[in-house]
This record gives C-alpha cells, structure tokens and sequence, in this order.
C-alpha cells in the first residue's frame, strides 16, 4: 500500500534539492550589494514611520473571535439553506436553537462589556 | 461549491420529528446539563450583583441533580442506543458515565461555593464553566464517532484552561493555565493526528465501522494505522498523566483553584479513560497489541515514577498530584486487561476514586484562607484534633487511597489487579503491588500530620457545602468497600455495550 506513495516522495526530494540547489546558488554566486532603501519591509511602498513589533490592544483579538464566531455560523448557514425544503419544520426549529445558544453568548459578551471600544 | 456540497449528500434528507426526539432522549442528560448551562449564563446576567453566585450555584445543583436523574432511569430502563446518525449514543457505558459526572459536577459546585466566597472570586463563571467541563466530560462518555470524542475531548479541556488560571493574581495559576493550555493543545493535536490517520486507515468516523472495517481488511500491515494508534495513545497518556507525558500535572494540580484541582484530578481522568475504553477498545480491536503494549509500559512508569515522587512531595496538593499519576497506572492495567472482568473494574475504580481522590482534596478547603491555599503538610497539623470529624475522614481517603481494606480503595485495586492476573499480565501487576506497597509510606504519612497532637493553629474555615461534599464521599468510599458488589455490577454493565474481546 506504502508502495503508492514513492513517486510521490521522489517528487518531494526533487523539489526540496532543487529549490535548495537554487538558492545556494543565487547566495554564492549572486552579486549582494545592500543600502538603506533596499532593505525597507516595503522597497517601492510608503515609508515606515515607526517599527512594526509594537503592543497590539488586547481588543483586536476580541473582535476577531467574535468575527470567527460568527463567520462560522454564516457558514452553518449555506448547507442548511440549501436543504431547507427537505428539512422542514424541524430544521428551522433546530437552526433557531442553534442561534438562539450563539445569541445568549452575545448577550453575555455584550453585557459583560466585550464589546465597548474604550 | 455548492454543487460539489449537493453531489456529496444524500438526494433526499427525512428527518421526522419523532425521530429527533427520540434521538434527542438518548442524550437527555447531557442535553439537560447544556441547557442548564445557558440558563445560568442567562441568571449571570439578570439578578443583582449580590445574589448571582449564590442563585448560578443552586441552579447549577439543581440542574445536574435533575440530569442525575435522567441518567438514574436511562441506567433502569437498559434500552439506550445509537443516536444523530451513530454519532452518540446512550447505552449503559454513556450512562454510567452520565451519573459519574453529574454526582462530581454537584460535589464540585457545592465545594466551590464556599472556596470562592472565601478567597472572593467571581462567582458564576466558574460554575458556568464547571457545567461546560462537565458537557464535555458526558459527552466523551456517551461518543462513538472520532468527530464526537474530539468535541467533548476540546470542550472540557477549554473549560480547565479558563478555571485553572482563575485566581487571575497569583503566579502560580498563571503558570498553572498557561502550562495546562500549551500541554492541553499538544495532547489535542497528536489525538487529532491519530485520528486523522486511523480515518485515512478506515474510511470512516464511526467507531463500530472502524472496528468492522479493519477486521476484515488488507490493512494492518499500514504503518501509518500503527503510527495513528502510537499518536493516538500519546495524546490519552498526556490526558490521564501518564508517565512519561506527567510533567505538567504536578505544577497544573498545584497552581489552580482547590475546587478545580480536585475537578480535575477526578474528572479529566474518568473522561479520558471512557476515551480510551471506546476509542482503543471499541473500534481498534484489530490493533489490541499495538496499544496494550503503550498502554502497559505507561502503566508501568505511571505507578512507578508517581509513588517515588510523591515520598518526596511537602505541598499536599503535589503530593495528591503524583499519587493521581500513580493511580492513573493502576487503572490502566484493567485497560490493558480488557474483556469484561478488566473494563468492570476501571469503571468501579473511577466510580470508587471520584469519592475517595475528590474528598481528600475538598477536605484542603478547610485551611483555605483569603490570602491563599495552606496546603504544606505542616498545615494539617493537628487536623484530627481541632477537628475530629473531618481528621476521621482524611484518613478514610488516604487509607483508601492506600488500598485499606474494607474501604472503597481497596476493593477497586484487587478486582483491577485480579483482572490484570486473569489475562496474564503478570508482570504489571507484580509491579502494581509493589508501587502500591511504597505509596503506604506517603499517605501515611499525611496522616501522621492529621492526627499530630497539636491544637494550636488558625481557625478552620467550615462551611456546610464543602462538609456535605466531604461527607458524602466518605460515606460512599466506607459503603462500597463493605459492599462493593453493588458497584462492581454497576461497572460490569456498563461495560457491557462494548463488545468484548
């Protein structure tokens, strides 16, 4: 069964020793002469003013698990839409459950102050 | 997209009402703590500040004692099965399982109660929280799809991680919760792996479908079915402590809340042996030497390295830590055993070690104080003296955490040990005895501290819930030694729905 596999690490170690082959030789043999623009994050954007590890508000990363949280129940959505007509009743029954659990959730966020920009 | 989400599905999906509710009795017990669950975050919010705690606490008790309930009829009725398309199930394995962690889940809430008064912590979340880790622990009780183990597997973990970390000040918790989620994702990523490849193996989530599809298949000789088993093993040992995956424990036990500790040390464990029991048991049969094995050499490490470290131990908690990875070993070899006698004999003990491990630790909460836990050995002096009830019932835990006859310990490591010999693992259990003839000296001497003849000291802080919880499970652990039968029957019923080898 394993035997399948070997055209497909053959593959692996061809694409790892050329890509390595590459850029040991472009290190060797290509010619390095750094300034100052050259080694900007962006070379030919807008200017850093400042350096880029700085403290991030805690609150991004609140706002981008609500986001996934309900990112994912859109997602939830699309089968269940489809399959409507053939779920019936109870399907809708079931998704409102479903919103319902998500939306004590908010209420929770949301009265507990998660959600004030301060 | 959708056209390939079409393709994929049946062209005609019926699912009638009575079949929802039927299949949605099946997990009543677990469905009913869910609701409970959301109910209080809901009470969280609404009541004055002042009378939250206290209203979450009773509704929590309330909920998982009407869950105990479902769960006590399902276990007469007998008649659980397969429910959501093979994804759960409420046979008499799930159930057991069920009334175990609904009994902890009330013992938890009224031992912490008290604990976060005292020490003034926010109060509801973690009974929230307590509920969430119990969803999780019935529901790796009750899963017979890899998909269903990983959801309850991820559900009580995320609970831990927040509850461990919940005294938010000290450094200790901190460490406690940020070792727990990075060890905690580890395990969850090498489970995850082990699954992926027992699915790539079988084709299927289902765990009878794994177990019939590789009886009868050209696959055994896959390394890569061997490697899932291998990953799949890691991840269990990193969830019941076993040595050589036990780093984490001492420091998690030492770091989080009392109430949690002794959550944790008796629930994670009961939840990630029914993990085992269905995953490794139920649906790799075909694999049974590759995983007895793992299991047998971690078993082995497990009782020896957790009884030697434990001598050494000052903080009771730690030591308490080192002696649950000793007794995760000793569960194991009725794992390892198997057939009806050996999956009998783990569900006694876990039953048995619930009252036993979970009273030794509620019975700390007496010396808890506001500015902290006192739980060096030194602070127990003289317990049994300022105290005599609750010394008497120390030393019913750490004798039956010794194996003391006629108490519950006892009777959980002779018909673990006997099972062990049945099958012929000799070996293991000679070590099991000797392990357990060393863990003697420590939890003896815990109890040389109790029964000091000291009077001094600071006042104890009693209260009735965290007494009640401490009372009960003596009661218990001194009833199921005098009479073990009625636990042990329990245990070979549940282990009945899985087919035996």
């Amino acid at each position: 069964m394993l035997a399948s596999y070997v055209p497909l690490l053959i593959f692996a170690l061809i694409v790892l020793g050329l890509v390595g082959a590459l850029i040991t030789l472009s290190f060797v043999l290509g010619p390095t002469k750094p300034y100052r623009s050259k080694l900007l994050p962006y070379e030919s954007g807008v200017i850093p003013t400042t350096p880029a590890r700085q403290r991030l508000s805690v609150r991004f990363y609140l706002t981008a698990m609500l986001f996934i949280v309900f990112d994912v129940e859109t997602i939830f959505f699309y089968p269940w839409a489809v399959f409507l007509h053939q779920l019936g009743w109870y399907g809708v029954i079931e998704m409102f459950v479903f919103i319902a659990i998500l939306a004590v959730a908010l209420a929770h966020i949301w009265r507990k102050g998660g959600l004030e920009w301060e | 997209m959708t056209a390939v989400l079409l393709a994929s599905l049946p062209a005609h999906v019926s699912y009638p009402f009575s079949q929802a509710l039927s299949d949605l009795t099946q997990i009543a017990p677990i469905a009913w703590v869910t609701l409970t669950l959301l109910l209080c975050v809901l009470a969280d919010l609404i009541l004055p500040r002042h009378r939250r705690g206290t209203a979450v606490a009773s509704m929590a008790v309330a909920g998982l004692v009407v869950s105990l309930g479902f769960a006590v009829w399902f276990w007469y009725r007998g008649d659980g099965h397969g429910a959501y398309a093979g994804y759960v199930t409420g046979d008499r394995f799930a159930v057991f399982f069920e009334m175990l962690f609904a009994v902890l889940g009330i013992l938890v809430v009224l031992v912490s109660h008290a604990y976060l008064r005292r020490r003034g912590m926010l109060e509801s979340e973690f009974h929230v929280l307590t509920l969430a880790g119990i969803v999780g622990m019935m529901t790796l009780g009750a899963a017979t799809s890899l998909v269903t183990v990983f959801l309850g597997l991820e559900l009580l973990s995320v609970a831990f991680y927040v509850t461990c970390g919940f005294a938010r000040e000290e450094t200790t918790a901190q460490e406690a919760a940020a070792k727990y989620l990075l060890v905690g994702g580890f395990a969850s990523a090498f489970v995850l792996y082990g699954m992926a490849l027992v699915y790539g193996a079988a084709g299927s989530t289902l765990l009878p479908v794994i177990s019939q599809r590789l009886a009868h298949a050209g696959v055994l000789g896959n390394p890569l079915l061997s490697l899932g088993v291998i990953l799949l093993g890691v991840g269990f040992a990193f969830k019941v402590s076993g040595v050589p995956f036990h780093q984490w424990t001492p420091d998690v036990y030492q770091g989080a809340p009392l109430p949690v500790t002794a959550f944790m040390s008796v629930g994670t464990k009961a939840a990630a042996f029914a993990m085992i029991i269905r995953v490794f048991v139920q649906a790799l049969p075909s694999m049974t030497v590759e995983w007895q094995v793992l299991l047998a050499v971690v078993s082995a490490a497990s009782m020896i390295v957790g009884n030697l470290m434990a001598i050494v131990q000052t903080s009771v908690k730690r030591l308490l830590a080192y002696s649950g990875i000793a007794q995760a070993g000793y569960v194991l070899i009725g794992v390892v055993a198997g057939g009806r006698a050996g999956l009998g004999a783990v569900l006694f003990y876990l039953f048995a070690y619930l009252f036993f491990n979970f009273g030794a630790f509620a019975i700390l909460t007496v010396l808890v104080r506001p500015d902290g836990e006192h739980d060096d050995l030194g602070d127990l002096d003289g317990l049994g003296y300022r105290h005599p009830v609750l010394g008497v019932m120390m030393s019913i835990f750490m004798l039956s955490l010794a194996g003391f006859p006629p108490l519950a310990g006892f009777f959980g490591k002779f018909f673990l040990f006997s099972a062990g010999i049945a099958a012929g693992w000799t070996w293991l259990v000679v070590i099991a005895v000797l392990a357990s003839v060393v863990s003697v000296s420590y939890y003896l001497r815990v109890l040389l501290h109790v029964w000091t003849p000291e009077t001094a000291g600071k006042r104890l802080f009693v209260r009735a819930g965290p007494v009640a919880a401490v009372a009960v499970s003596a009661v218990l652990a001194v009833l199921f030694g005098i009479y073990p039968a009625l636990l042990y029957g329990a245990g070979l019923f549940g282990a009945a729905p899985i087919p035996g080898r």
